[in-house]
């Protein structure tokens, strides 16, 4: 659980260049997804293959029907998600902190690297939300059966804890829901906030300062 | 990410809480995340494992337990202590909001304005409110989580032998759960520390309301009071209140002269 702490921090930076939409977007990323994933989740798709039991003898069945049933582990995928949708963030602090260490370039840069960042986190959450829903429905069946060799004929596969994990992955897909507004909510914030600003001074350089 | 960040978050919680809300967020790291880390989640860690069946049908003991166990006690646990101090962090976001526009305004206005909030961390106003809706919202989360409790775990305990029939079981079979008496010790252990919760989280809301009631009553007396005794002056010289009786959690009238700022400035805009 402490590989997560990189990931916390590194978001921790980048809500002193977010707006309040984009802190309330940090807040839940950080309570809702990584906790959630770290402490929930981890426990609940531990055991996924040890006690994934097909009803049959024949070695080497077990293990070719999990890996049809689960190409991808929900906790992988989820990870991903976690993973891809906080690179922007990351990118744009690496930036942040470079363009700061360089005095008179002024805020533009800066400021529309945020909203760069903030197009591909709402780009990454729609497509995640999509992908989820493609690959793996909105429940976990308890029952699969399984045709591929060397299964004698059709067996029938139990996965393990499919209630569980059917929450789960729905409350996952709720937060993600939640998430994606945030994000799009932000988004409509920053262009508009840009575009007030160059109706007022159309001339005069960004302040540097994206809070609210 | 462990609990220790999460312990982090909401270490400054503290700060803007009443009593009440220091004992609530005591009990709730104490009684709750500590012994649900230290002690519930070794409890709960074999339950998969150790639930046995008294058949040899494969499949059986994974349908049985899904069936006897939906959504297991530590994952209901984990969430529902996510979700009951969720409310506490918005309280902290409000005042950093407000934080961040005293010090916007400062900066753009210089050292010498007209301060918007005396004290962003007071209760007044907007904060108020979001307090408020915070306590009543834990209390909520609390109760929500205790009747999904009740609802898949009669009577919050665990038997110690289920029976369990559906496919693919042969017939009627005997499943044994692994430690019951001990799950059942911390279940309504965990059940009585959400009850004291939700207790303390209403009695908090009550105490608030009550205080702000009787300040309401207050100013509004001394506002009668100061009206009569001022009927006679002059149009321009307003009364001390100002009109205003929706005051903040610690405003005490004033008895001597004048003060120097306006009850505009006391007032926190949300």
């Amino acid at each position: 659980m402490g590989e997560w702490g990189f990931l916390s921090s590194l978001l921790d930076a980048v809500q002193e260049h977010s707006p309040m939409v984009g802190r309330f977007w940090l807040v839940v990323m950080l309570l809702f997804r990584i906790l959630v994933l770290a402490t929930v989740g981890s426990d609940v798709f531990e055991d996924e293959q040890e006690e994934f039991v097909c009803n049959t003898q024949q070695p080497g069945c077990k293990p070719v029907c999990y890996d049809a049933a689960f190409p991808i582990s929900h906790y992988r995928f989820l990870v991903f998600h976690v993973v891809v949708l906080s690179a922007p963030a990351a990118l744009f602090v690496i930036y942040a902190v470079h363009q700061a260490a360089k005095p008179g370039r002024g805020a533009r840069p800066v400021q529309a690297c945020y909203v760069g960042s903030v197009v591909a986190r709402v780009a990454a959450e729609l497509a995640f939300l999509a992908g989820q829903g493609l690959l793996y429905g909105f429940r976990v069946q308890p029952l699969f059966v399984c045709r591929r060799r060397p299964c004698p004929h059709r067996v029938d596969c139990f996965v393990s804890r499919p209630t569980e994990k059917t929450v789960f992955i729905l409350f996952y897909f709720a937060v993600g829901l939640v998430s994606a507004l945030l994000s799009l909510a932000e988004l409509a914030h920053l262009l508009r906030k840009g575009r007030r600003r160059e109706a007022e001074e159309p001339g005069a350089p960004p302040r540097a300062n994206l809070t609210v | 990410m462990n609990w220790g960040v999460f312990e982090g978050l909401l270490s400054g919680v503290n700060k803007y809480s009443t009593a009440f809300g220091r004992i609530w967020l005591s009990l709730v790291f104490i009684f709750r995340l500590l012994v649900y880390v230290v002690a519930a989640e070794r409890v709960w860690s074999d339950d998969h494992k150790d639930f046995d069946c008294n058949t040899r049908q494969p499949g059986c003991r994974n349908v049985c337990f899904d069936h006897f166990f939906p959504v297991s006690h530590i994952r209901l646990w984990a969430l529902q202590l996510i979700l009951v101090t969720c409310p506490s962090l918005l309280v902290i976001m409000h005042v950093a909001y407000r934080e961040a526009k005293a010090q916007r305004r400062r900066a753009v206005e210089g050292d010498n304005c007209r301060r918007v909030y005396l004290d962003p961390g007071k209760k007044r106003g907007g904060l108020w409110w979001t307090y408020l809706l915070s306590l009543v919202f834990k209390a909520a989360v609390d109760v929500i989580f205790l009747y999904i409790f009740y609802r898949f775990y009669r009577n919050y305990t665990l038997p110690h032998v289920v029976k369990c029939e559906l496919m693919p079981c042969p017939n009627i079979v005997d499943c044994f759960i692994s430690r019951p008496t001990e799950k059942n010790i911390f279940t309504l252990f965990m059940v009585v520390t959400a009850c004291i919760c939700i207790m303390l989280s209403l009695i908090e809301a009550t105490y608030l309301i009550g205080k702000r009631c009787r300040e309401c009553l207050g100013a509004q007396r001394e506002q009668s009071r100061e009206h009569r005794r001022d009927c006679a002056l002059s149009p321009a010289e307003s009364p001390e209140t100002g009109g205003q009786v929706f005051q903040g959690v610690d405003y005490k009238p004033p008895t001597a002269s004048i003060p120097a700022s306006t009850p505009q400035d006391e007032e926190a805009l949300p």
